[in-house]
């Protein structure tokens, strides 16, 4: 059942078995699990069914970090989903152990235990066949160079339409007798017992002042990285550090995927270009990318990263100038009160930046691309989502962003455009220049450098209290029924696309639950 | 430009074969100290020698012609034949080994920027 919290008559308390706040990939797919189910649930989203101005502008938020971090994530039903691109693929192996040379690295929890989750959130993302693996069974006449030195092809599955969680689950949601969606009810506090170990209610409101509270036995935070720790230091008046704050864990380790044009090349090769062209299987684009083995990355004592080569585009085109324009107004300052026409060009740049996952259909055999990689973040305590001192429409502190990037995340980066390069000239496909802050001596980076709007961390899982928020169940430590279901949780991050992980986590989230309620 | 300084790399070998083809070289004499013979054969560009000139830069010590010779795999060549050759696997065995400079950001092998710094001089 959908329900506006605006029109929404009674005053009672809402009462439930789960609370699920946030109506975004993880929020929905919990949701969704559970429609049918014995288990009364409520999801509550901040936003609408539709975008509206002034919720956005909740999540806006001040930049002090090395990233330049894009106004991306989205509050309405559907959450980012809305203007994702779908590029999937799991995590590996090496991405959730423990590597001596990566500081703090490793899950409480193994690959294998995710395996069956991640294979429901790929048939769930409409992704075709289970193949991450190259060269792939099913169409073994794609093929790329062979790369050595340490690299490896990977792939990317992408739904042509990837699943949208607020438009292609709405009327499942709706049909759901058990479910309840409230939209328009926004969280402005959580609310702890007095030993502050057991959450008794949410407090919500409208933006016109409407308030009521939701009252369950089983709490899901699933607001993404960036607001989950700024929601768990707000709810601070029985914990004064905020809740599940400790430790003062809370906001670490926020990390994001340096995505950035690390170089061209000048290729002549048919097969190279073959790297180029999108492999398709009925309704999923396949993605070519050149990474780092597992066993390369502990020999070079690097990180999860990736290069993909994209056509380069005509610098006379209207995509390339809008890009330019787009470029200028990211580096502004935004103030607070900045318009919906700005807002609009943000919200677009997904399309406009479509080249950095859209392949050609089909390329010629020489010419030029770019180089864009993508590379896990190393984890960092320092590098930390706070509170502002300034306030939202609603009086809620907004937060601060200091997302800091470490030598291993430039030694990676350096390593991998070196040895592509040099393994692409070995091979006789082409030669790579790299741009001058790859090349660097000391720790450079672009003025432009994306986190690709991959929030991660914040809330990082951890079987020790002291070192994480939320144990390998999701659950906030020290408190017995709060949990956190999105990105926030990563302890390590991969290089990949993170929403098939989120998706696989809730999943695995959602059946905790229903084994404990 | 830059690109052009790579096309030279990469086709110089080929470039080598025309001109033994067209103009007739019939070279006797050991290549080893013949620098003339060399910049016959590799026709250097202002490009080209700025590669060569910034390897140098990127040196602790200023090797000799003779030891940038035998970087770029050719010191033992007596025939352009030879040193094309010999040139062709040195510099994939470069690429193989990850034995690479990277000069104005382009990645190089060590055999290519140091014919680049024989003919800078």
């Amino acid at each position: 059942m959908l329900i506006d919290f605006r029109e929404y008559d009674s005053t009672d308390p809402i009462e439930c078995d789960i609370c699920i706040v946030g109506g975004g990939a993880a929020g929905v797919t919990i949701a969704r699990t559970l429609a049918g189910s014995s288990l009364s649930v409520v999801l509550l989203e901040s936003g609408g069914l539709d975008p509206d101005f002034d919720t956005q502008m909740l999540a806006n938020y001040k930049n002090v970090g090395d990233y330049l971090i894009e106004m991306c994530r989205l509050r309405f039903l559907g959450g980012t989903t809305n203007h994702w691109r779908g590029a999937s693929a799991p995590f590996s192996a090496l991405d959730m152990s423990v590597r001596s040379w990566v500081p703090d690295s490793g899950w409480p929890i193994g690959r294998q235990d995710l395996e069956p989750y991640y294979r429901a959130s790929h048939e769930l993302l409409e992704l075709g066949n289970y193949e991450y693996g190259y060269p792939l069974p099913s169409n073994e006449a794609w093929r790329f160079p062979d790369y050595e030195n340490g690299l490896v092809n990977r792939l990317y599955r992408r739904r042509l339409t990837p699943i949208n969680f607020g438009t292609d689950f709405r009327e499942e949601l709706d049909s759901a007798a058990n479910v309840r969606l409230l939209y328009n009810a926004i969280v402005v506090n959580i609310n702890a017992n007095a030993n502050a170990d057991s959450i008794e209610t949410v407090s919500i409101r409208t933006h016109e002042g409407k308030t009521n509270q939701v009252r369950a036995k089983r709490f899901v935070l699933a607001v993404g990285a960036m607001e989950t720790p700024r929601m768990l230091l707000l709810s601070n008046d029985v914990q004064q550090e905020g809740l599940g704050n400790g430790n003062d864990m809370v906001g670490r380790y926020f990390m994001m995927h340096p995505h950035a044009n690390i170089g061209t090349v000048a290729y002549d090769s048919s097969e190279f270009a073959a790297h180029l062209t999108r492999g398709q299987e009925e309704n999923v684009d396949l993605i070519s990318i050149v990474g780092f083995s597992e066993l390369a990355q502990a020999q070079k004592e690097v990180l999860s990263a990736s290069v993909q080569t994209v056509l380069l585009p005509d610098p006379d085109s209207g995509r390339a100038a809008a890009k330019r324009i787009a470029g200028d107004l990211k580096k502004l300052d935004w103030p607070d009160d900045f318009g919906e026409e700005l807002m609009r060009v943000l919200m677009d740049l997904d399309d406009i930046a479509a080249d950095a996952f859209g392949s050609s259909s089909s390329a010629d055999s020489s010419g030029s691309a770019r180089l864009w990689v993508q590379s896990e973040q190393s984890p960092n305590p320092d590098s930390r989502v706070m509170l502002d001192t300034k306030t939202d429409a609603l009086g809620m502190r907004k937060t601060v962003v200091d997302c800091r990037l470490h030598e291993i995340d430039h030694k990676t980066i350096r390593m991998l455009g070196e040895i592509y390069g040099s393994e692409t000239a070995r091979l006789g496909l082409g030669r790579v220049k790299l741009e001058d802050w790859v090349i660097a001596d000391s720790m450079s980076w672009p003025a432009n450098l994306s986190g690709g709007c991959h929030h991660l961390g914040s809330a990082r899982m951890s079987a020790d209290p002291a070192k994480g928020v939320v144990d390998v169940n999701c659950q906030v430590h020290g408190i017995n029924n709060l949990h956190i279901a999105s990105s926030a949780v990563f302890p390590a991050g991969s290089d990949v696309n993170p929403t098939m992980t989120i998706v696989a986590l809730s999943l695995r989230l959602t059946n905790y639950l229903q084994q404990v309620l | 430009m830059q690109r052009r300084i790579l096309l030279k790399l990469i086709w110089m070998s080929a470039l080598a074969t025309l001109s033994t083809r067209t103009f007739g070289f019939g070279i006797q004499q050991n290549v080893q100290n013949d620098l003339s013979l060399l910049k016959s054969i590799y026709r250097p560009t202002p490009a080209m020698r700025a590669v060569g000139s910034r390897y140098l830069h990127s040196l602790d010590a200023q090797p000799s012609i003779g030891q940038l010779l035998k970087f770029a795999g050719i010191q033992d060549a007596s025939t352009p034949r030879q040193l094309i050759s010999a040139f062709e696997a040195q510099r994939k065995a470069d690429f193989e080994a990850n034995n690479i400079a990277i000069l104005d950001g382009w990645i190089v092998a060590r055999a290519e920027a140091s014919i680049c710094a024989i003919l800078s001089q």
